[in-house]
């Protein structure tokens, strides 16, 4: 089911009002039918594949629960199975194609004849997002940082709950088994924060990100030889906004919608494109995927113990603990690689991945030639390059292939491109008016609305009114025209 | 934040709306006639039997008359005009007048030909190629004729409100070794699944290979639209908000950026040389189904400083000279025949001026200038 839909305005309404009103007992059972209902609404039969993860995991991390800690070897067989099971489903419904594909193209290039059969499969929606769920859970028993959950119900919810099912934030089992556990009495601010980031969120996903999406498709189906340097930066541009959009829209109602219940998910956004660094962009961007990258990749890989976890930080925490430069280096550039292979089976993705570790590397290397040249160190500047960096890595995330994302990256390197432009000028003043409005919603939160907020009456009416606002344009706009770009991931 | 104030402004947030809703989201009004505004009236031309030859949208209400009507007619061979909405719009228009097709179709009667038209406001060439490849299929096209507006090379891609039919259907073009015949295909697969429907991303690492299965809540979705539908007229309105609302903007552009009528457009290269490339294809296929071509430069008024870039303008027009010449097509320039007191005005595209000069749409007199023109370059081609 997607959230942009009367659809699931109506299934939302119909689960709280049965969650507030239902016995203890029976509300979580309904919780996680309604989840499961949630998810057939795509397509009923993936739900087994979901189970099967989830199946895994839950009786993998009761056995290593059970085991002592002595008992290495076993545990760590139970944690292969659990990995093999979910990195399994995983390449075998989102990179079989890919890597078949791969092989028989690298086969050609070396004068073999091999014919693999390309699988075309539908990828099930939210799978990434899932596996990498349940694979936390198990590894954080293997740890020994939590212990396993006996109830398959509240286990089960923990994969399905339907907020986050399909694209996240990825919760940590620490964070919501303790929450189902011990549910809060209904409150009002529940209700009311719950309403207020569902309406952020529609307001994001049907007026900004659907809105801006068919001029990018537009853009990138062009010929990338046509374009100038103006319209590759123009598309990045644009491009940043509509993911950002889109995305930071179905936190707000995974959010709200898990509120809407008492029940708190983990912030995935904090305005990234304010970041004055890419440390700091990875801070404020999918911080859920962050933290999970830096909990079960980056710090193992870097060498670093973990002894906590936690959706929330992003990445880069704890670093601090190892000495061996070479290590973080190695760590970075896997960490990234692996992280960009996520979002899906293409080099573009690799390579998106890579250009991001490319530049928090230089920003270590040249930290200390940055700290001494006063420039540098202005937020203006910083905020500057790193947004235009952050902003450029969009290109080859949402180019066909590596030979356009190349063209386009050269469009931008040479000097001659920047003499014209291809398309529309509304493209480029949309462009430029969306930055504006960035910027303005950032500082209005920061600086007006404190201000305002001293005049009771004034500040009242102010909210009112932009509530006004917001529900007009969601009900005018409300159509579920496209998808959420990350179900694809 | 007080989380009781914070539901109390959401609440008194949603009566507001549901205000504003009631009153701004009633009523019938045309998208298009709010762009044409009160000075030019939307014409479709029908034979004196009120039989109707002339569509703007191939939807389920005007594809089916338009269709039916030409087979009850006989069903004969066919001129084919396409158009803007210079064809489908009188300025100042009085009781009797019409358009230059139903002059031309008038003058034709006698001669077992049918006159068929189709126009679009802002058609572009690739819109234009969609149109004629539908319509060969279903009407015996022997003649075809084409305005080039020069305005309208800057248009791209198809737009799904006037091919609703061909989306429903789910149409394509048949033979895609053309970028742009690709791109058209794309264009018109992204739209099957919006319009009240789902829009069924299923991600496939290979799209074309797998058959889409349509999902549970696209039924459930479309039952609940329609409910709305039924039950709620603001619901049913939100289209045409929309539409308002898009207008608005632009107007509140082109007020910001001092945009008028008279502002020079340029052209942007890509989007020229795609509606080129797209008009080439539609001249292709009539060459090679023995249809013949009329390409005519449209009237414009010419008794005022022209809104192009004159050089780019002048360029146009004798590519598109040596084009018809190589190939042997009939070429005709109208682009002065209109004299300024035949043109008028059309409502301001910016939010301080209440009024601008229209340089696309003239009054009956124009149209009956056209219509004559072009009737003896078609005589000459007959």
């Amino acid at each position: 089911m997607i959230f942009n839909s009367v659809t699931f305005i109506l299934f939302l309404f119909l689960v709280v009002s049965a969650y507030w009103l239902l016995p203890q007992k029976i509300k979580m059972w309904m919780l996680l039918i309604s989840s499961c209902i949630f998810y057939g609404f795509w397509r009923w039969e993936y739900l087994s594949v979901m189970f099967v993860s989830a199946l895994t995991d839950y009786f993998t991390a009761i056995q290593i629960d059970k085991t002592p800690i002595e008992n290495k070897r076993k545990r760590k067989q139970l944690l292969a199975i659990t990995l093999i099971v979910n990195l399994g489903l995983l390449g075998y419904f989102k990179y079989l194609y890919f890597f078949t594909e791969n092989i028989n193209s690298f086969g050609s290039l070396l004068g073999l004849d091999i014919n693999i059969p390309l699988f075309n499969l539908l990828l099930p929606f939210g799978i990434s997002f899932y596996t990498f769920e349940t694979i936390s859970y198990t590894m954080d028993v293997y740890r020994g940082l939590i212990r396993a959950e006996k109830s398959f119900l509240n286990y089960g919810l923990f994969v399905t709950f339907f907020p986050k099912l399909v694209a996240g934030p990825i919760q940590r089992a620490s964070e919501l088994l303790g929450q189902l556990k011990n549910r809060p009495v209904y409150q009002t601010a529940f209700l009311a924060e719950g309403s207020k980031r569902i309406l952020y969120g529609l307001f994001l996903k049907v007026f900004l990100a659907d809105n801006i999406s068919p001029i990018v498709d537009d853009a990138f189906a062009a010929n990338p030889d046509s374009l100038s340097a103006i319209d590759v930066w123009m598309m990045a541009f644009l491009f940043g906004f509509q993911i950002y959009f889109d995305f930071s829209a179905y936190s707000h109602i995974a959010v709200g919608a898990a509120k809407l219940m008492g029940i708190g998910i983990p912030e995935n956004f904090n305005f990234p494109y304010l970041a004055i660094s890419f440390k700091d962009f990875w801070k404020r961007w999918h911080i859920s995927l962050s933290s999970w990258i830096r909990d079960y990749l980056y710090l193992p890989l870097a060498g670093v113990k973990v002894t906590q976890t936690t959706g929330k930080g992003g990445i880069g925490e704890g670093l601090e603990r190892t000495n061996e430069k070479g290590a973080k280096t190695r760590a970075l550039f896997l960490t990234w690689a692996i992280m960009g292979f996520w979002h899906g089976a293409n080099w573009t993705f690799v390579f998106w991945g890579i250009y991001h570790a490319t530049i928090i590397f230089l920003e270590r290397k040249l930290r200390p030639v940055r700290d001494k040249i006063a420039f540098f160190n202005f937020k203006i500047i910083s905020w500057s390059i790193t947004l235009f960096l952050a902003m450029l890595s969009w290109i080859p995330f949402r180019a066909k292939d590596l030979s356009d994302t190349f063209v386009m990256l050269k469009k931008i390197v040479t000097p001659s491109q920047y003499l014209y432009f291809t398309m529309r000028e509304n493209n480029y003043l949309i462009a430029a008016v969306i930055l504006l409005l960035v910027l303005i919603t950032y500082y209005s939160n920061e600086v007006i609305e404190p201000k305002l907020n001293k005049f009771k009456w004034l500040s009242f009416a102010f909210h009112s009114i932009k509530y006004a606002i917001i529900i007009i344009i969601v009900f005018t706009f409300l159509r579920p025209i496209s998808q959420f770009i990350y179900f694809q991931f | 934040m007080n989380t009781n104030k914070l539901l109390l402004q959401i609440i008194l947030g949603g009566f507001l709306a549901q205000g504003i809703i009631q009153v701004f989201f009633n009523g019938e009004r045309k998208f298009e006639e709010q762009a044409l505004g009160t000075e030019t009236t939307s014409y479709w031309a029908k034979d004196n039997m009120d039989s109707s030859i002339h569509i703007i949208r191939i939807d389920s209400f005007e594809e089916p008359v338009f269709v039916n009507d030409y087979y009850a007619r006989g069903g004969g061979n066919t001129v084919l005009f396409l158009g803007n909405s210079q064809t489908h719009s009188i300025n100042q228009m009085k009781v009797g007048e019409s358009n230059y097709i139903k002059i031309i179709h008038d003058s034709l009667a006698n001669e077992n030909t049918e006159v068929l038209c189709h126009s679009m406001p802002n058609a572009g060439l690739q819109e234009f190629y969609l149109s004629y490849m539908y319509w060969k299929d279903k009407l015996k096209i022997r003649t075809i004729v084409i305005p080039l507006f020069f305005d309208d090379l800057r248009e791209d891609g198809i737009r799904d409100v006037f091919f609703s039919s061909l989306i429903a259907q789910r149409y394509l073009l048949q033979d895609t070794t053309n970028r742009i015949e690709q791109r058209i295909n794309a264009n018109l697969k992204s739209y099957w699944y919006s319009n009240a429907q789902i829009k069924d991303t299923q991600i496939i690492v290979n799209q074309d290979n797998i058959a889409l299965k349509e999902t549970v809540q696209e039924g459930v979705e479309n039952k609940l639209n329609k409910f709305l539908e039924i039950n709620s007229n603001s619901w049913n309105n939100r289209e045409n908000v929309r539409g308002d609302f898009f207008v608005w903007l632009y107007h509140l552009r082109n007020t910001i950026l001092r945009i008028n009528a008279n502002t020079i457009r340029k052209m942007i290269p890509k989007r020229y040389s795609d509606n080129m490339e797209a008009l080439n294809l539609i001249l292709n296929d009539c060459k090679e189904n023995n249809v013949k071509v009329l390409l005519y430069i449209p009237p414009i008024r010419s008794d005022l400083p022209l809104p192009y870039q004159q050089d780019l303008y002048s360029k146009f027009k004798s590519d598109i000279k040596a084009l018809c010449k190589n190939n042997q097509f009939s070429f005709a320039d109208f682009d002065t025949i209109v004299p300024g007191q035949f043109w008028g005005y059309k409502v301001s595209t910016n939010l301080l001026e209440n009024r601008e000069v229209d340089y696309m749409h003239f009054q009956f007199n124009g149209h009956q200038i056209l219509a004559d023109s072009l009737l003896k370059h078609l005589q000459l081609m007959h």
